[in-house]
């Protein structure tokens, strides 16, 4: 015991000699606490706090006993069921034939399931009013319907699966990649044909990737704000009821506890999924390159599965060309003809909403990018005092509903001594500790395959921490790197639920402009900015990626 | 030739002695509870220009002393010199060593020419002694040509070669080798070792070299320290430790040994007397290890120093069990009563080699045996 601390001791001493890696890692501590981990405590307090300043459950009690919360909650509960069911189910087809079966143009199918990805909110939902609604293409154009109701459940459920089946394609293609694949050529060698194994070798072997896909589903659904605000009509979930509380009944404190019942299944799900189905896969890395697998070529099989994933992708195509095409008609519906009013309308008086976004999010992209390589570089490289708590906390995030960040903000920093609601600061940081957990799973496997004595050779030659992360660590964990700007970027670009309670007249941004325009059915000013949204994240990936791969050649040319 | 003379010289004078005083090393035992001692008061001490070998099975303490040295894990007690500057708390990119890695743990994404100058170049030396150093060392080494290879595209001994470049360019005080030799091909081992050899010494560079192979360690070391359960079994020149070990560990971890369990009698006008299996022998040269005491102990006989002839001519008479033909040598296993013995018999020149189940006479070449106050049951 006493060498152990003797140890510990040692290891702070040695810290001690980097006194700029000692200040990162306070002024990372102290950021995650002040953005993380403060307005969760705030929020739970505040939703314990009676209005004459006791504490007390009364109010929770009052909310929970409320039977249209309650309802409410159930919605919710029932909503994120379905979708992640059906995204999972969804995922699964897709993962399997691209990974398992020799179907055509598999880099166009890999682009349509992870398209919605990167995909600006609100588009499903506007082509789905365009294609369904009142004046729908479909619905009153074509079919002569005038009564039909496009708001409610069963348009969120489909919403919601195509939104988010590429959270479960990705994880499920990653177990299904990682069986080996002798595992299921020993079970073909036996003499089992394709249906059986798949029933008794494949399927049970990416179970732990199924459960992950459904919680990881279950959880995007909770946390949706900008669909069930668009298209939810008479079927309330817990984020939009407790906006609306806030908004239109001035009722904070309701609010703030419709969002804790919000933020209570998040997390459960959260923890279920990384502390429980993570640790249960099947599937060893060894790190060895795996042969290439025999790929399902039976007619039978490969047809149908195929025709499913083309049938899903024309859907896909179909909702975004909508809304493309709904962009340059006059009125939808009504007057077809072209015109580009509406982007005139966009340049214009709706510029400004569109700069801010760009302007925050290129300024909230390379903290949150490089912070997310320093905390996993620390947490898996180094040794300190409340390392657990660092990656705890800036994991944490990841299972926060946005409602609940925006409503904590509102309650953290309204007062001395954080007083910044209103302010672009405090934009940034929600983008940045909102945006931190993917590139830190990412760069953190990444750092766990590159073997450490690479670095501890740079330390070797004499060069301190800071030298080995930029020359040595950033460069191999680059794809990692890479990904945590996107990602980071275009949630920036396309966030709303926890920054709609956070912007002010000075610092408004183009996703709460669509919303409001929603609101007043300006459908075609919307999709005008939905299409300059996707223009614009797209030139931003393109720009990243030649600035990440730049990392490499610019030492080549160093070199000379 | 000449301009290499350069960079030799400043590394030959560079060249700083080690020394390892009671250094210990505890980790908290898995459960949690105790602790565990991977390295237990280690004193060693390396003279400047040695190539000095840590040597032992796996979980010995030899790899944790090596990063101890390096400055990777902390020392939880004891000290540390470097010529004559303590070390110990010094960080571990400060302390003027150069290790050479299991798996070279050369940058992937630099070329090998970056990969050489980095240690130069977070020295921030002018860019014309970089260049400088860099180039000599790249002749050295012989890996000219090379220079725009990235690592994973040049062959294993290129590697191994550029990894070694990278170590010395730096000019270290000493040198460290964490089994830099383990992920080569047995052929090219042993070429690389040779090759590592001769240039450590051409070079003059302390050295601190850990290895599991016996034979690499007497291949290449002046000084082999053989290591057991965190503590230092025996120390010494290669042909100490196999002519002279100093307990059945070391007899056994260091070439091959047949233990014969005995009953010593002491010592008599010089020699060691024993009787084994029966028949009272004469040792002459019993080891130093030996100090004259009486009991049940146990003699060790190495595979070559067991001599085998036709039956009735020899101590003892053994049935064969197993024979294989090793071409230089013959590899006999031979049943003596109850106990097996391992015999390498030289490649018969006139006769057959003796088959299986064929009976045999035995005898030692008793010069060689040697005497040795443990109980192989006693050993673990």
């Amino acid at each position: 015991m006493n060498n152990r601390t003797k140890d510990f001791i040692w290891k702070l001493k040695m810290l001690r000699k980097e006194p700029v890696l000692v200040l990162l890692i306070i002024i990372i501590l102290s950021a995650l606490t002040i953005f993380v981990i403060f307005p969760l405590v705030m929020i739970l307090r505040y939703s314990i706090t009676t209005d004459d300043g006791g504490y007390s459950l009364r109010t929770i009690i009052d909310v929970v006993k409320n039977s249209s919360y309650r309802f409410t909650f159930m919605n919710s509960l029932k909503l994120g069921g379905i979708a992640a069911v059906i995204a999972t189910v969804i995922g699964y087809i897709f993962a399997f034939t691209i990974t398992r079966t020799e179907v055509p143009c598999k880099g166009f199918l890999k682009t349509m399931a992870t398209l919605p990805i990167i995909s600006p909110p609100f588009v499903l939902s506007l082509s789905i009013i365009f294609l369904f609604g009142r004046k729908g293409l479909i619905t009153n154009n074509l079919l002569g319907i005038t009564d039909f109701n496009v708001y409610g459940m069963h348009s969120l459920i489909l919403v919601q699966s195509l939104s988010f089946f590429p959270v479960a394609y990705l994880t499920l293609t990653g177990i299904l990649e990682a069986i080996d694949s002798s595992v299921e050529d020993a079970a073909l060698n036996l003499g089992a044909s394709r249906w059986t194994i798949f029933w008794t070798v494949t399927f049970p072997l990416s179970l732990p990737g199924i459960f992950s896909a459904l919680l990881l589903v279950f959880i995007q659904s909770l946390q949706d704000f900008s669909n069930p605000a668009v298209i939810g009509g008479g079927f309330p979930t817990l984020g939009v009821e407790a906006y609306r509380v806030i908004t239109g009944m001035y009722d904070l404190r309701a609010g703030a506890i419709l969002s804790v019942m919000l933020l209570l299944p998040s997390l459960a799900a959260f923890l279920l999924q990384k502390y429980w189905i993570s640790g249960k896969g099947f599937v060893t890395v060894t790190g060895k390159p795996s042969q290439n697998r025999t790929k399902i070529d039976q007619k039978h099989i490969v047809i149908p599965l195929f025709a499913i994933c083309l049938l899903l992708c024309s859907v896909i195509i179909l909702f975004y060309g909508t809304v493309i095409v709904g962009a340059f008609v006059k009125v939808w519906g009504i007057n077809y003809s072209v015109t580009l009013d509406h982007f005139r309308y966009v340049f214009s008086i709706g510029f400004k909403p569109l700069k801010n976004a760009i302007i925050l999010a290129l300024a909230a992209t390379p903290i949150a990018g490089l912070t997310g390589m320093a905390i996993a570089y620390l947490t898996v490289r180094k040794k300190f005092i409340a390392k657990s708590y660092m990656s705890l906390a800036s994991l944490l995030t990841f299972a926060l509903p946005g409602t609940v960040v925006g409503i904590s903000y509102i309650l953290a920093f309204n007062d001395r001594p954080f007083l910044l609601t209103g302010t672009a600061f405090i934009l940034i940081c929600v983008f940045v500790f909102r945006n931190l957990p993917v590139g830190i799973e990412g760069a953190t496997s990444a750092l766990m395959q590159i073997d450490p004595s690479i670095e501890e050779a740079s330390i070797n030659m004499g060069a301190n921490s800071f030298q080995t992360f930029f020359y040595i660590t950033l460069p191999l964990i680059k794809g990692a790197f890479f990904s945590g700007l996107v990602y980071s970027f275009v949630k920036s670009m396309t966030a709303v639920s926890a920054i709609i309670f956070l912007v002010s007249a000075k610092w408004n941004v183009v996703t709460t402009r669509i919303f409001s325009l929603f609101e007043v059915s300006q459908y075609s000013d919307a999709a005008a900015y939905i299409v300059i949204m996707i223009i614009v994240i797209m030139a931003a990936i393109y720009i990243l990626s030649f600035l990440v791969n730049r990392m490499d050649s610019s030492q080549k040319v160093a070199k000379r | 030739m000449s301009e290499n003379k350069n960079i030799e010289e400043q590394i030959k004078a560079r060249s700083s002695s080690l020394k390892l005083k009671n250094i210990s090393k505890t980790f908290p035992s898995l459960d949690g509870s105790g602790e565990f001692t991977a390295v237990d008061s280690i004193n060693l001490d390396i003279k400047s220009g040695e190539l000095t070998t840590l040597l032992g099975p796996s979980g010995c303490g030899k790899t944790t002393t090596l990063r101890m040295v390096a400055g990777f894990e902390s020392i939880s007690s004891g000290s540390l010199l470097l010529g004559e500057d303590s070390i110990e708390s010094v960080p571990p990119n400060k302390r003027d060593m150069a290790m050479m890695f299991q798996s070279y743990a050369l940058f992937p994404h630099m070329t090998v020419y970056n990969n050489i100058r980095y240690g130069l170049k977070i020295q921030k030396l002018p860019p014309k002694e970089i260049k400088e150093r860099t180039e000599q060392i790249i002749d050295l080494m012989q890996i000219r040509g090379l220079e725009n290879r990235l690592p994973s595209n040049i062959s294993g001994g290129q590697q191994q070669r550029v990894a070694l470049a990278r170590a010395v360019v730096i000019e270290p005080k000493v040198l460290l080798f964490d089994e830099p030799l383990s992920n080569l091909d047995a052929k090219l081992r042993e070429y690389m070792r040779d090759e590592l050899r001769s240039l450590q010494k051409r070079l003059g560079i302390t050295s601190l070299y850990v290895t599991h192979d016996q034979s690499e360690a007497m291949a290449i070391s002046d000084k082999v320290v053989l290591m057991n359960k965190g503590k230092i079994m025996q120390e010494g020149s290669p042909k100490e430790l196999y002519n002279e070990p100093t307990s059945l560990f070391v007899a056994d971890f260091i070439g091959k040994s047949n233990f014969l369990d005995c009953q010593s009698e002491g010592m008599s006008q010089g020699s060691a007397i024993v009787e084994i299996l029966g028949k009272k022998l004469y040792l002459p040269t019993p080891g130093k290890a030996y100090d004259g005491t009486k009991g049940r102990m146990t003699v060790v006989v190495r595979p070559e120093s067991v001599k085998v002839g036709p039956a009735g001519k020899g101590l003892y008479e053994g049935r064969i069990t197993k024979a294989v033909f090793f071409g230089n040598f013959v590899e006999y296993d031979v049943l003596l009563g109850e106990k097996k013995l391992r015999i390498e018999a030289p490649r018969p020149q006139e006769q057959e080699p003796f088959q299986v189940n064929e009976f045999v006479g035995i005898s030692f070449d008793l010069n060689s045996v040697r005497l040795l106050d443990e109980l192989p049951e006693d050993m673990d």
